[in-house]
């Protein structure tokens, strides 16, 4: 369920993948497209290099061979000869018959020049004489000469001015052709020249061997005239008359001239270029190189150009099959793209739809799992809603418990469930759910429907709804039945000690008399017996008290009746009662040091640990040998520690100390051997106690048990420096005074006089007062008696210092309480050990028991005060109303009730007492008789004058536990 | 006054002789043994115990109820009541002594000192009542 709550990640990544893919794809068969586009271009461009190569060969070719024809017919010295000749007579008066003959030779000479060279392609043979290009010879054209041709031919005109040959495209109204035309000189004088023209037409066409008449070449060269330059002589050029009319350009190329070839290319042509031209089937790359006639401007539309094809049709073919294969790679990729990214869509989708149902599943399966928990569950299960309580939802259990069904539970709110006295504790556990958010468990009870009170217990936590509303859910458990259980169990406990203990109490008893000489004088063997009997049955005895007191410690029922108690009476106690046992095993048992100290303990439960940890010592000791109870102060305990010399315990040994029925192995005292569970039991106590238990051991060497008692938290102070008020007017005296009690441990401050002791007082806190009773002027008894009425210092105790301590005594005899004397000169240990006393009895008498005393005779109250004050807290009631009003604000641990009261009975005060009061004795002190039903109703009565003060002290005394 | 005689309620027939042999026998007191609550009711008038020793738990009427029997009757008034139980626990004890119990003897007891504890008890009790009584 869980892993599917991350699927729309994958689904995610996939989709990036997808995308990042068709895009590789797309951008892959783009370059390839773009790489492949260039090759065809440079490879096009390549063709157009190779045709211009061509032509630059053909024109350079032919040019060279027009100048050499030239050159070559120069060269004949005959020829020469006559130019000269002819150049020579020109201005002679008969100069045109003398050149005729001239020209006649000339002609004659050049015959088989002209049959040689006319195949070549030669179209003219011209002789012209300087200085204005006067014809002398056209051997085509014998009969045209002397004609001047300054004019008209600037190539010609350039040769003779500048005496350099020269070859030259010229549009003639001939045609097209190339002349070469060279120079011939006498003594550096340019006398005349020598022309060669060759027609061109055709000249190309001879490149094309294989042309036929229907087709193209694969590839050829040709010349073209553009027909629009050559204007009317167009009409004197060869080919024309093939030509299509509509042509712009015009050729001798019979299979130009049967082509709309010529029609595609521009008019305009001024520089290399290249064309690419369908002609039928083919494609045809055409170059065409403009060819400048003499003195033309570049820029200007050329007249003739040069035209150079090649047929590139498989190169387009094969750029088309590419592009073809590149179009399909492209579409595959796109397809595939498209494809790839449908199926993964739809897997996708197929998935997550499974991952949703599963996750549907899930959470039916859950919710069905869950549900049927929720429905069979024991434990009733409740939703609330926090901020008024109210029923969401309940399962069957709670619908058991409560009485309601479902339907009336979503009508009421949980307080509506919960007696008003649990209002505190309700809010309380409220408080802890907004804190912890969590709450319980916590025992109450809850209303059935029927009106009863179930006893519950609850627990629960908090949660927040997605509409963030705050929820309890809550699990009551129904504690009726274990209740019920635990008073069957303590029933059950209750009857099996009745049941154990009542024969054994028969055998005891028979023992006892047997053994007591009830049955007269036995014989020693038989008491033997019956002394083993008595024994073992006494230690049956012992076991059953331990089982119950370990059942019902484990239990948490064993009542501590915590009280303050010295620790010297209590170790002092421990000793007395254990000494006829350590007598009995022989071994001296003893006081060691201890510290005076106040506890808050069970002095019984602490009774029963030290009487096992003394009788555990007293038993493995050797006989005379010693064991000592002492104790040791720590920060915030009194250890209290049972020492003894027998053999020590193993480690081993004392991990198992502490456990039920740990009774060592190999022990040699097994006729001394308890129940096991003395030391189980005294660990239970201490930890109940808040105390510790401990030993420490070596094989050997003795053993130390010991125990650790909380230290009240006023004697944790008490370690704190106390302060001491020393009230003296002698300054030596009080600074002596002042040194012993700062080497003690103490801080003090000095009063020479009363004033300055109230100032002080007022000042700061202190825990006792030294106070010299004969200072100068005033009287010290005075100041202490004012001391008592305040009721602030009414409990401060009163150290007396005074040289005359007979003389103070008398002065202040009734105020015996925290106050005692000490006699000048001061003893150092003395004074610390009365300063501790002193503050012991004070905190003793701040934890005393508060007594009511009823009364409306005031010497009666007197009396009692004078009686019941220095051991307890007394307080007086004159009426029924004050006793009343009393009880309402203060606690009291005992009541002393006179029965004739001014405004009623006394008998009338015992039902109030029962709403705060309920468990707190009630002693009758009246001269009133009582009849045996209202004695019923007190603790204890006594009669007025059949009692004497001091043994109603004492009864109360016993009471309230205090010695 | 001294004690003289006690009577005696318990259901156990074992008890019953060694209470007798423990008061009568090293006591020297009058004993009057009772098998139950009934029998008690039946004889306290016609013996006029000084004492009443009554063990807690009985079939039929137990210790309490036989208490609140006696304290009804006129002839019981004054008479303290000692209970006798083998249940230890504190609450129960202090049960018996709300009651009306003036103490509460544990089992098992110390057989030779039955006679001294009880004559302790009555003593005591003469001490706070028989002021009361000379009131009257």
């Amino acid at each position: 369920m869980i892993e599917n709550l991350d699927s729309r990640t994958p689904k995610f990544w996939t989709w990036l993948i997808c995308i990042l893919f068709s895009t590789v794809i797309f951008s892959a068969a783009l370059i390839t497209n773009k790489l492949r586009e260039s090759q065809f271009l440079s490879q096009l461009e390549s063709v157009h290099q190779k045709n211009l190569r061509a032509v630059a060969r053909v024109q350079v070719e032919l040019q060279q061979q027009a100048l050499l024809t030239a050159n070559l017919i120069k060269q004949n010295q005959a020829v020469n000869q006559l130019l000269v000749d002819a150049a020579a007579i020109r201005s002679a008066p008969d100069a045109p018959a003398q050149l005729a003959v001239i020209r006649e030779n000339l002609y004659q000479l050049m015959q088989p020049y002209w049959q040689y060279l006319q195949p070549q392609g030669v179209k003219q043979l011209h002789f012209h004489l300087a200085p204005t290009a006067t014809t002398l010879l056209r051997v085509h054209k014998p009969e045209m000469h002397s004609d001047v041709l300054a004019e008209l031919r600037p190539l010609v005109m350039y040769v003779l001015k500048s005496g350099q040959q020269q070859v030259a495209m010229e549009v003639g109204k001939h045609g097209v052709g190339l002349r070469a035309v060279t120079p011939v000189f006498v003594d550096d004088q340019v006398i005349g020249a020598i022309e060669v023209g060759y027609g061109l037409s055709g000249s190309f066409t001879a490149e094309t061997a294989n042309s036929s008449e229907d087709s193209l070449v694969s590839d050829g060269m040709s010349l073209i005239v553009n027909k629009k330059q050559v204007g009317s002589i167009a009409q004197n050029l060869p080919a024309t008359s093939k030509g299509s009319h509509e042509a712009k350009w015009l050729t001798e190329d019979i299979v130009l001239n049967q082509t709309r070839l010529l029609a595609q290319i521009p008019e305009d042509v001024r520089e290399n270029q290249f064309l690419q031209l369908m002609h039928q089937d083919k494609t045809l790359l055409v170059t065409l190189t403009p060819w400048p006639q003499f003195e033309q401007q570049q820029q200007t539309a050329a007249t003739v150009v040069l035209m150079s094809w090649q047929d590139v049709s498989l190169l387009y073919q094969n750029k088309a099959y590419n592009d073809f294969v590149s179009y399909l790679i492209w579409l595959a990729a796109l397809l595939g793209g498209v494809a790839s990214v449908y199926f993964i869509s739809q897997k996708l989708q197929k998935s997550t739809a499974t991952a949703i149902k599963n996750k549907q599943q899930d959470l039916v399966w859950s919710q069905q799992k869950l549900n049927a928990l929720f429905e069979l569950s024991p434990i009733a299960i409740v939703l609330n809603r926090l901020c008024d309580g109210k029923y969401l939802a309940a399962n069957p259990a709670m619908t058991e418990l409560t009485g309601y069904s479902l339907e009336q539970l979503q009508q009421l709110s949980y307080w509506q469930l919960t007696p008003e006295t649990y209002a505190e504790q309700e809010r309380a556990q409220l408080q802890q759910l907004q804190q912890t958010g969590r709450y319980g468990p916590y025992r109450k009870h809850y209303r059935h429907q029927n009106g009863e009170l179930v006893d519950i217990e609850l627990r629960g936590v908090k949660f927040v709804s997605p509409s963030g509303e705050e929820m309890i859910w809550s699990m009551i458990s129904d504690l009726r039945e274990t209740l019920k259980v635990e008073k069957l169990k303590q029933d059950f406990i209750s009857t099996v000690s009745h049941e154990l203990r009542t024969p054994l109490t028969s055998v005891n008893g028979s023992l006892d008399l047997l053994l007591g000489g009830a049955a007269g004088e036995l014989p020693f063997k038989a008491i033997k017996l019956l002394g083993i009997a008595a024994k073992n049955n006494k230690r049956l005895i012992a076991l059953v008290n331990d089982l119950l007191d370990m059942e019902k410690l484990s239990q948490g029922k064993l009542l501590f009746k915590s009280q303050l108690i010295n620790s010297r009476v209590l170790l002092q106690n421990a000793v007395e009662h254990n000494l006829p046992f350590a007598q009995l095993h022989k071994v001296n048992l003893k006081l060691g040091h201890v510290d005076d100290v106040t506890l808050s303990v069970d002095p019984d439960r602490i009774q029963q640990v030290l009487s096992n940890l003394v009788s555990n010592a007293a038993k493995f000791s050797p006989e005379n040998s010693n064991v000592i109870i002492h104790t040791k102060l720590l920060p915030q305990w009194l250890k209290i520690i049972v020492t003894d010399q027998g053999r020590g315990l193993t480690a081993e040994q004392i991990s198992k100390l502490f456990h039920r029925f740990a009774q060592l192995e190999n022990s040699t005292h097994k006729e001394q051997a308890g129940s096991g569970l003395g030391l189980a039991i005294s660990r239970e106590i201490m930890l109940q106690s808040d105390g510790k238990i401990g030993v420490e051991s070596e094989l050997g060497a003795g053993s130390s048990f010991w125990i650790e008692l909380p230290l009240l938290e006023r004697q944790q102070e008490d370690l704190q420096q106390k302060m001491v008020l020393v009230i003296e007017d002698d300054v030596d005296t009080a600074y002596t005074l002042k040194e012993l009690l700062s080497a003690n441990g103490y801080q003090a401050d000095i009063a020479h006089h009363l004033d300055q002791a109230w100032l002080l007082l007022k000042q700061r806190p202190y825990d006792l007062i030294t106070l010299d009773l004969n200072l100068h002027d005033e009287s010290g008894a005075e100041f202490f008696l004012k001391l008592r009425d305040t009721d602030e210092y009414k409990h401060m105790p009163v150290l007396v210092i005074s040289a005359y301590i007979q003389q103070g005594k008398l002065q202040l005899q009734a105020m015996a309480h925290t106050l005692d004397w000490l006699e000048k000169p001061v003893n150092s240990d003395v004074l610390s050990s009365k300063i501790e006393q002193l503050i012991l009895r004070q905190n003793k008498q701040l934890s005393a028991a508060r007594i009511l005393h009823v009364e409306d005779d005031d010497d009666i109250v007197a009396i009692m005060q004078m009686q019941l004050e220095s051991k307890f807290h007394y307080h007086h009631a004159g009426s029924l109303a004050d006793a009343r009003a009393k009880i309402r604000t203060n606690r009291y641990d005992l009541i002393l009730l006179d029965i004739g009261l001014p405004d009623g009975n006394g008998w009338q005060f015992i039902p109030d007492l029962q709403l705060t009061h309920a468990k707190v004795p009630v002693i009758i002190f009246s001269a009133q008789d009582v009849s045996v039903n209202q004695r019923n109703q007190a603790t204890a009565v006594f009669g007025k004058t059949k009692i004497d003060p001091a043994s109603l002290v004492e009864q109360i005394s016993h009471l309230l536990n205090v010695h | 006054m001294e004690l003289q005689k006690v009577l005696h309620v318990e259901d156990d027939e074992s008890i019953r002789i060694i209470v007798d042999m423990a008061l009568v026998d090293l006591s020297g007191l009058t004993l009057c043994s009772c098998d139950g609550g009934l029998a008690a009711i039946a004889q306290v008038e016609a013996f006029s115990p000084d004492l009443i020793l009554l063990d807690a738990m009985m079939p039929g009427m137990d210790g309490l109820q036989t208490l609140s029997a006696l304290q009804k009757m006129p002839a019981c008034q004054g008479i303290p009541v000692v209970f006798m139980t083998a249940r230890i626990q504190q609450s129960e004890k202090q049960q018996y002594l709300d009651a009306g119990a003036v103490a509460v003897i544990e089992k098992p007891f110390d057989a030779t000192l039955l006679g001294d504890e009880l004559a302790a008890i009555f003593q005591r009790y003469q001490l706070n009542s028989g002021s009361k009584q000379e009131d009257i």
